[in-house]
């Protein structure tokens, strides 16, 4: 690892795991985070707390073709998170306990699984007037 | 701001009932007729809290629920008895706010508690959601309306002719269902009714106001095309750990 590179943050054992789908989905997170880095944080520490909350800014997407998703063979609800206004983080809530009810098995010898948050999109909307003219 | 389940609620009635006035939902004809024979709903005025009809008895709300299979009654109206050209006379008119900080209300809570005899009060917080201050007696009639509209939609859907009637209205009075596609729209009324089924058991309708943000929420992906081709894209991982952001 280069020196100045920083690290990600280890997720406590009561905390959500946040991860990006893959390797494009991440690279898009670090772009926004460079242009809204509170308000990313925010976001960050709010799936990692409690990415199932109903409120203004974090909803659960319906219907059959949208309110959920398969990820590596799983299927999950989708929900969405909303950044500022237009922007959205979409993701997926992977929970192996079914909310606490049940303890997750482990595989092998490994760690059991733990409660994930997948970012499956990111979408910052469309740039202000006066940001684009910044450039 | 985010919609009380009241308010939203109040729209989805409006919409399944129509409003008064609305030419979409006024009868044009012989169609409309037959349909208000079989149960079809003409219109609906609205009467604020503490206007000339509130329903409040069990025959009163049971009157209301029998609207979808037979002749309404409304035993409450000024009119009384049977209505003519089966007008429907309904409390869902959510009431004006007044907005205060919580710092405000602390250091003015005399002054607060008085508004809050005769509005409703929001008490804004910058580290937390908005708390809500009123009356209790007030919190309770229109809990019990809800719970009249909520079992009236759930007769209304038991009916095929009155629910294909509100599955087509539904474009028209939530103009944001339109970005959905036919058989979502069909699924959003389906599950909306069920869900009311539910809310009436319980008593609480903050799952049905969830569940209607969650679908005005998907209509929005639906009606922005970057935003559905991005949700269209498969994700086959492998899953990346992501550093939270430095903030400033």
């Amino acid at each position: 690892m280069a020196r100045d590179e920083p690290v990600v943050r280890p997720a406590r054992t009561d905390e959500w795991q946040i991860l990006a789908a893959d390797k494009g989905v991440a690279e898009d997170w670090d772009r926004w985070a460079k242009q809204e880095p509170n308000a990313l944080a925010a976001a960050y520490d709010q799936l990692a707390t409690d990415p199932t909350k109903f409120s203004s800014r974090q909803r659960k997407l319906e219907g059959r073709a949208m309110g959920t998703g398969v990820y590596e063979g799983t299927t999950c609800d989708r929900w969405q998170y909303e950044v500022t206004n237009g922007g959205r983080i979409f993701y997926f809530v992977d929970d192996p306990t079914d909310g606490g009810r049940r303890r997750p098995e482990r595989k092998g010898r490994g760690s059991r699984p733990r409660r994930r948050v997948i970012i499956e999109a990111v979408y910052p909307g469309h740039p202000k007037e006066t940001e684009r003219k910044r450039g | 701001m985010p919609k009380t389940p009241r308010a939203a609620f109040g729209d989805l009635m409006v919409a399944v009932l129509g409003r008064e006035g609305d030419p979409a939902r006024e009868p044009s004809g012989e169609a409309d007729e037959a349909a208000g024979a079989e149960g079809g709903f003409r219109s609906m005025r609205m009467i604020p809290p503490g206007g000339e009809f509130a329903p409040s008895t069990p025959t009163e709300m049971r009157d209301l629920v029998r609207v979808a299979d037979q002749p309404m009654v409304c035993a409450g109206s000024s009119r009384g008895g049977r209505l003519a050209e089966s007008e429907l006379v309904m409390y869902v008119c959510s009431m004006a706010v007044v907005e205060h900080t919580l710092s405000y209300m602390l250091r003015n809570s005399g002054d607060v508690i008085a508004e809050a005899e005769h509005q409703d009060v929001v008490l804004r917080r910058r580290d937390g959601a908005d708390l809500f201050l009123g009356l209790h007696s007030r919190e309770e009639s229109i809990r019990s309306a809800l719970g009249v509209l909520a079992r009236l939609l759930v007769a209304a859907s038991l009916d095929p002719v009155t629910r294909d009637r509100v599955a087509s209205a539904l474009v028209a009075s939530l103009p944001w269902t339109s970005f959905l596609p036919a058989e979502q729209q069909a699924e959003f009324f389906q599950t909306l009714t069920a869900k009311a089924a539910a809310c009436v058991e319980l008593d609480t309708f903050e799952p049905l106001a969830r569940l209607i943000d969650g679908w005005r929420s998907t209509a929005e992906v639906y009606g922005v095309p970057e935003l559905r081709t991005k949700l269209e894209v498969e994700r086959h991982g492998p899953p990346v750990p992501i550093r939270r952001p430095e903030t400033s």
